[in-house]
């Protein structure tokens, strides 16, 4: 068959083309209303509170403040029960991560599903900014004559979402969830300062860290947990004994709260019970007067449900009562009954009145229906007031997406006659029974779009597809080879067992808790990783003659050339390169608090002396780390550029794709967060094993594009076996932050956004090219470098169109996943779950299809072959 | 059906060339509506009887030695009727079975998958089953596993293993394991128990979702539902 270009591009641009358009369609950007509100709750009257505290602990469940069996929050129990605090549980609205909920407890609006994803992607990045939003923050600070003081202390993404506005700061920064007591310090050693009765704050923001890492480190039933709930409670009870103690800070309102809840194993980020059930309570001695004579702890109860249940974002307009500022424009919070009682009861209806308008000017933004004027005007009690709130908030929380359908349809067909296409092309060149029989498991895999929790066990969907491959493998090779088989079927097993994974179970014995608890084992391992990955790129292909200009010879028998002194150039300049990347992960790991054994701390102490560093100082390790990982990735390129000039100068080219692939192993590597790196030996020794199969399999059947088709199979099986085994999900809140600022001293968003890509994709990425190697280079892996003339990449005539195969094959895939995926989002586009499941699902669909499968298998792939 | 395999062996008798034609050395079951393992649905449902559910570990020992005393009976039916494939060196079908010891035979046959579990388990842990949890489980999940599976094939082939291995080594393996009533059971008991790992991510929060009960049940229907439907074959 002859297999062009033209319509494989064509298609792929039509596929990828549609699928954006659908993402375009699916997630519109949402309107909001400009500027800033100023029309004052209660008009020229003195506030009931002039000074605020709010302490936000992160991932604080209800369970945690509220239950008997749960809570050791003590002295919070005594402040509820001596009516001296209201306390709520409180709805945080999907996707519970931090930063929609942050915007939430200020903006008072419903997140968009963009901002979870900005919340990774962001970074000091000015269009996060609320400047320009009105919050509640900027009312309290503005709204008297005299711009107020606000202090803040805390995570950085307040810092992010807020630049330049607080008075002083500091932020913690929320990614490394190993540190338990570290972040919380940061914050509370301010307190000396801000508790002192010559401080003069009005507002002082405090966000710990600490809870939700341990939630994520151990889950919610720890030890951990009961004494960073007791280390929270003396710290209110320090606030608040202060605050009522200090003759400036009577008329201070303290608000304890969560900004999200957790799930049973310590996750969040879904819309799980636990996960939306946040604690929420405000603490004043003017709240005695209510007389709630509320009990304290409660018995423990499944649902979360402690107290009454508000939603969080109703603490806006409750505050904004308090404060006596006006309400933010963009809110949909409505005040909490309560708090009206603290006010004569003839006020209560002008007071939800503003409130009212307020919601009104919201919902005419986005719909013409004048209806609700006439009702508005109509409402004369409390009691309406409230029913036409809540109708409001229903409406508006409905339409909060508004599908683009012309987009969505024009998505669905395109893709959909897409797929047909492709399988139609395949079909017509490449029918077989393999072709067949894989094809019908990718059919049926891309049905599993379809339920929620099969994207969110994925994992164990690609487990069975791997060893329905090997079998099916095993079988047509003749059941030849077992023990390479029986090796690749363990390694995938031990690879199966390194991280948790799916979204619904922890499993505590997982072999990333086994090395990080044996720390010698983990360096250990890292080191031997990094000898074998230099001895790879050493022996593998033909780079130790990468520095001898003086060759001129394209036989396959290079062997004379073993001796050569210049071998040595290459030797040592690997050599460093591979120690400086080890150095850089070993400094790392030291300063994201891993546990170094005792024979490395000597190497820690020579590197850090070597650049004349004697103590502990992060700013400088900091930029020593910058550096080396610059070097690291510098030292590859450069001898990439070496191996590629020989090529071209003297025509060497035996083993090129080898060398650029196992150089670009290394950067890899330097990528991988620390536990994870030594994974990289099982892939050694599963591509070593393949590649001897592969070369079984060419004996046996004379096929090259059954053959093609067989490395791409297994290339995109494999990738995504790696790809969840390394931690990675369907949800947004596994995406791993540790190495995507490596080698970068300041935020620069594509930088960022690529290294995030590739260390959270380093896996699939070491595949994706390890497959061109094994398709072209096959005894080369195998280190039979004697036998590279019958390699693949020296039939020159068809190397190209064997890359076309291989990208139609993943087409094909990728095409039919789209098809079904996006079905599957626009069927589903009302179900509990769109923006929890799908639409993060719909994300990391784009990802797969456009980077990986576009940038790294037809980019980088097609760029490796036109080298050679 | 038995006439189909004389026409068989007919072939390859007048070759005579065992080496180069690699021929699938199958003992043929008369009456194959007799030897149904008509006793592991009944296993099954007891054991759901029992409390399969709430008590996996306990339900699963009871079931496990309900399952190999039946499997005795079963052994016998089994017994009975097979007729052996015909020895190369005699060129005579054995009709008669006064040479082989009928007790010997299937207490063999019963103690061997006993012994054979710890491999079973080892192959399970190989193709995903938890290490960390549930160990107990998995084991008896592999007793009952090498038991249902096991156990038939050993009686059919009467403990020769090159015979068993001779199947696999034939050119249209997959038609002579459809063909024959316990090869096609045992492989859609294995089959079952694979797909019967599917249900257990699903979040129905059912009872039985538990690891290995679907699994087992994967195992019986498989290899019931396996020589019911090669009736029809």
């Amino acid at each position: 068959m002859k297999l062009s270009w033209f319509p494989v591009i064509v298609l792929l641009v039509i596929n990828v083309g549609s699928f954006l358009l659908f993402l375009k369609g699916f997630f519109p950007s949402k309107r909001i209303l400009d500027g800033f509100s100023d029309v004052s709750l209660l008009g020229s009257q003195r506030p009931m509170f002039d000074k605020v505290v709010v302490m936000v602990i992160d991932a604080l469940r209800s369970d945690f403040l509220f239950s008997k069996s749960d809570s050791k929050f003590t002295f919070v129990h005594e402040l509820i029960e001596s009516n001296k605090a209201i306390p709520f549980t409180a709805f945080s609205n999907p996707p519970t991560v931090t930063l929609p909920r942050l915007k939430g407890i200020t903006l008072g609006s419903t997140p968009n599903f963009l901002d979870a994803i900005l919340n990774i992607a962001d970074d000091k990045d000015k269009s996060q900014g609320l400047l320009n939003q009105d919050n509640w923050l900027h009312q309290f600070k503005y709204s008297s004559n005299s711009p107020k003081t606000i202090n803040f202390y805390g995570d950085d993404t307040w810092l992010k979402l807020f630049p330049d506005f607080f008075n002083s700061t500091d932020g913690t920064n929320s990614f490394f969830v190993s540190d338990f007591y570290e972040v919380d310090n940061n914050v509370t050693r301010h307190l000396d300062n801000e508790l002192a009765s010559e401080a003069n704050w009005d507002g002082l923001i405090l966000h710990y860290l600490g809870l939700d890492h341990i939630g994520h480190k151990t889950g919610p039933d720890s030890k951990f947990m009961k004494l960073k709930q007791e280390e929270m409670d003396k710290i209110i009870e320090r606030i608040y004994t202060f605050l009522s103690e200090s003759s400036n800070h009577k008329n201070t309102l303290f608000l304890v709260m969560g900004d999200h809840g957790m799930n049973e194993i310590g996750n969040h980020g879904g819309s799980s019970s636990g996960e939306t059930s946040a604690a929420l309570l405000f603490v004043s001695p003017k709240f005695e007067q209510l007389k709630l004579n509320l009990k304290a702890p409660l018995p423990p109860n499944n649902d979360y449900n402690y107290y009454q249940k508000v939603n969080q974002i109703d603490i806006i307009p409750t505050l904004s009562l308090l404060l006596n500022i006006p309400i933010a424009k963009n809110n949909l919070g409505i005040i909490i009954r309560q708090f009206l009682d603290l006010f004569p009861s003839k006020l209560h209806h002008s007071i939800l009145l503003h409130n009212c308008k307020q919601f009104l000017d919201l919902f005419h933004l986005n719909n013409r229906d004048h209806s609700l004027n006439s009702e508005f005007h109509g409402l004369s009690t409390t009691e309406d007031d409230y029913i036409f709130l809540r109708k409001v908030q229903d409406i508006m929380f409905e339409t909060a997406s508004n599908y683009n359908y012309s987009n969505l349809y024009l998505s669905l067909f395109g893709s959909f006659i897409c797929t047909l296409a492709i399988l139609a092309y395949f079909n017509y060149g490449f029918l077989s029974k393999t072709t067949l029989v894989f094809q019908t498991a990718m059919v049926l895999y891309s049905f599993h779009f379809h339920g929620s929790s099969l994207v969110e066990e994925e994992h164990h969907l690609w487990w069975l597809l791997n060893l329905g491959f090997l079998g099916y493998l095993f079988k047509i090779q003749n059941f030849e080879l077992p023990a390479n088989f029986l090796i690749v079927l363990t390694a995938l097993r031990v690879i199966k067992a390194w991280s948790n994974t799916g979204q619904k179970f922890n499993n505590y014995y997982v072999l990333t808790n086994l090395l990080l608890e044996n720390p010698p084992l983990l360096w250990f391992l890292v080191g031997l990783t990094y000898l074998v990955c230099g001895s790879l790129i050493y022996f593998q292909g033909s780079i130790r003659h990468c520095f001898n200009f003086s060759i001129s010879s394209n036989s396959y028998d290079v062997s004379y050339l073993n001796n050569d002194v210049n071998n040595g150039i290459t030797f040592v300049s690997l050599s460093i390169l591979a120690t400086m990347s080890f150095s850089f992960k070993l400094l790392q790991g030291y300063m994201d608090g891993y546990d170094i054994p005792e024979w490395l701390e000597t190497f820690i102490s020579w590197n850090l002396l070597s650049f004349d560093i004697r103590e502990f100082d992060k700013s400088r390790i900091s930029n020593l780390l910058v550096s080396l990982s610059n070097n690291c990735l510098a030292g590859v390129l450069l001898i990439i550029f070496f191996r590629i000039a020989l090529k071209f100068l003297r025509g060497f080219k035996i083993g090129l794709i080898t060398d650029l692939v196992n150089l670009l192993t290394l950067f890899l590597i330097n990528q991988t967060k620390i536990e994870l790196v030594p994974m990289f030996l099982i892939f050694f020794i599963i591509k070593h094993h393949f590649s001897k199969i592969l070369l079984s399999y060419r004996e046996n059947y004379t096929q090259l594009d059954q053959l093609v088709f067989i490395v791409s199979s297994f290339s995109f099986l494999i990738s995504n076996l790696t790809f969840f085994s390394m931690g990675g999900t369907n949800s947004l809140a596994t995406v791993d932050l540790s190495n995507a600022y490596n080698g970068i001293k300041s935020y620069q968003l594509e930088k960022v956004s690529a290294l995030t890509f590739i260390s959270n994709f380093s896996g699939p990425i070491f595949w994706s090219l390890s497959s061109i190697q094994l398709i072209f280079e096959t005894n080369l892996v195998n280190f039979q470098i004697k036998n590279f003339a019958s390699d693949l990449i020296n039939l020159k005539g068809i190397k190209f169109k064997l890359l076309n195969l291989k990208l139609l094959t993943n087409l094909l895939f990728y095409s039919i996943c789209c098809t079904n995926l996006i079905f599957a989002c626009y069927n589903l586009r009302f179900h509990l779950f769109i923006w929890t499941v799908f639409s993060p699902k719909l994300l990391y669909f784009g990802v797969w299809f456009v980077l990986l499968n576009t940038f790294i298998e037809l980019g980088v792939s097609g760029i490796l072959l036109a080298i050679t | 059906m038995p006439k189909q395999k004389r026409k068989v062996k007919f072939d390859h008798d007048d070759t005579e060339d065992q080496e180069a034609v690699v021929v699938a050395r199958v003992p043929t079951i008369i009456h194959k509506w007799a030897t149904i393992p008509y006793h592991l649905p009944l296993i099954l449902v007891g054991m759901f009887k029992f409390g399969l559910t709430s008590h996996v570990k306990q339900t699963l020992v009871k079931g496990y030695i309900s399952l190999i005393c039946l499997q005795a009976v079963h052994s016998y039916i089994l017994y009975i009727n097979t007729v052996d494939f015909p020895d190369s060196s005699s060129g005579k079908k054995h009709r008669k079975k006064n040479k082989d010891n009928l007790v010997l035979l299937i207490a063999s046959s019963l103690v061997l998958p006993v012994l054979m579990s710890p491999a079973v388990l080892a192959i399970l842990v190989l193709l995903g089953a938890p290490v960390s949890s549930h160990v107990i489980e998995t084991y008896l999940l592999a007793a009952h596993l090498s038991t249902v599976v096991a156990t038939p094939l050993l009686v059919t082939f009467k403990l020769n293993f090159a015979n068993f291995v001779s199947v696999f080594k034939s050119p249209d393996l997959f038609c002579v394991v459809c063909h024959h009533q316990t090869l096609s059971s045992g492989l859609l008991a294995l089959v079952g128990t694979w797909i019967g790992v599917l249900p257990i991510p699903l979040d129905w929060d059912r009872p039985w979702q538990a690891w290995p009960v679907t699994l087992v049940v994967g195992t019986y229907i498989g290899f019931f539902g396996g020589s019911v439907i090669n009736l029809a074959l």
